[in-house]
């Protein structure tokens, strides 16, 4: 099962980390992906594919500091 | 202008007129647009999370022209911060960075050797460190030989409003550190801004003191005005103080006499 922000999730065999983004509708400009603790640059989200037991992190900006 | 179009705030090769820059935690998205406005901030810090597909997307309310300062809020050791703000530089485009380690959850103290350390792999990375410290000349002195673009040290422990707590070590940074001194926390009010400007600050970072008020556009206007009152007093070299006694500051001679017996 692969891990997306700490919890396991369902994806489909062969997905790339474009292709997944793109189904869960999260907008790629907005996010950074971590995938098993190295950063995926998005110009290769979709050449990356997710492998059955990657850790993925998905990480945004929000408000914070002081 | 916060001065005159001479006075800027230079941080590693990047200018800003502006002084003041803003916090971005606490407060509801839609009031950013308008304390950026009001505070006329061009910087704003912002820290990285776990993406919520819930939650909107703060950069949607950042006006064009604003610099974002990523920072690693969170990280409670050197690794933590340095994975963080490489995630930050992946996502702003942007080298700067406010390098944040806090290992303490109760008085929220960065740790001043773990940020020395971060420092120096960052700066050799490239970023623009911009590490919050507690003010201490001699890890301040690391920090500038490790790389840092400023030295932000903190006035009051996060997100207490205390002012100036740690005024007279702040001023043995002003003195002796070469880069810009930005005071990072605890500034609680535009008059506690404005001493810090006075003593001789290069700028001030806010954010709980104008998240908390009641009218937060309001509060950034008033915290602007402290800021570029007090630059403008440093600027102009305030006045000596008198400890004991007065000096009279009208003419001693030529004292009319009343006629009257």
């Amino acid at each position: 099962m692969v891990i997306v922000n700490g919890e396991p999730t369902q994806v489909t065999d062969g997905q790339t980390i474009l292709a997944f983004l793109t189904a869960r509708q999260t907008p790629v400009e907005n996010i950074v992906v971590e995938r098993n603790g190295e950063i995926v640059r998005r110009v290769d989200y979709d050449t990356t594919y997710i492998d059955p037991n990657d850790n993925l992190e998905l990480i945004s900006f929000v408000g914070g500091g002081r | 202008m916060t001065t005159t179009p001479t006075d800027l705030l230079t941080i590693a090769d990047h200018t800003f007129t502006s002084r003041f820059i803003l916090g971005s935690g606490k407060y509801s998205y839609d009031l950013i647009d308008s304390a950026i406005h009001q505070a006329k901030a061009q910087i704003i810090t912002m820290a990285l999370r776990r993406t919520s597909d819930t939650e909107e997307n703060i950069l949607d309310f950042i006006p064009e022209g604003i610099t974002i300062l990523p920072n690693t809020s969170g990280a409670t050791n050197a690794q933590e911060a340095i994975r963080t703000a490489r995630l930050a530089r992946e996502l702003s485009g942007s080298d700067f960075i406010k390098l944040e380690v806090v290992p303490d959850k109760k008085y929220l103290m960065p740790d001043n050797d773990e940020t020395v350390k971060a420092t120096e792999v960052l700066a050799n990375e490239g970023f623009i460190v911009m590490p919050y410290v507690l003010p201490d000349l001699n890890i301040a002195k690391r920090l500038v030989n490790a790389g840092a673009a400023t030295v932000m040290p903190l006035a009051a422990p996060i997100g207490t409003n205390k002012g100036l707590a740690a005024k007279d070590l702040i001023q043995i940074l002003i003195d002796e550190i070469s880069v810009p001194v930005i005071i990072d926390a605890g500034i609680g009010r535009p008059s506690q801004a404005a001493e810090a400007m006075e003593m001789g600050a290069d700028a001030i970072m806010a954010n709980t003191s104008m998240a908390t008020a009641e009218n937060i556009p309001l509060m950034a206007e008033a915290f602007r005005l402290g800021v570029e009152a007090g630059r403008k007093a440093f600027l102009a070299g305030p006045g000596r103080v008198i400890e004991h006694g007065a000096v009279a500051s009208s003419p001693l001679t030529g004292l009319s006499q009343s006629s009257h017996k």
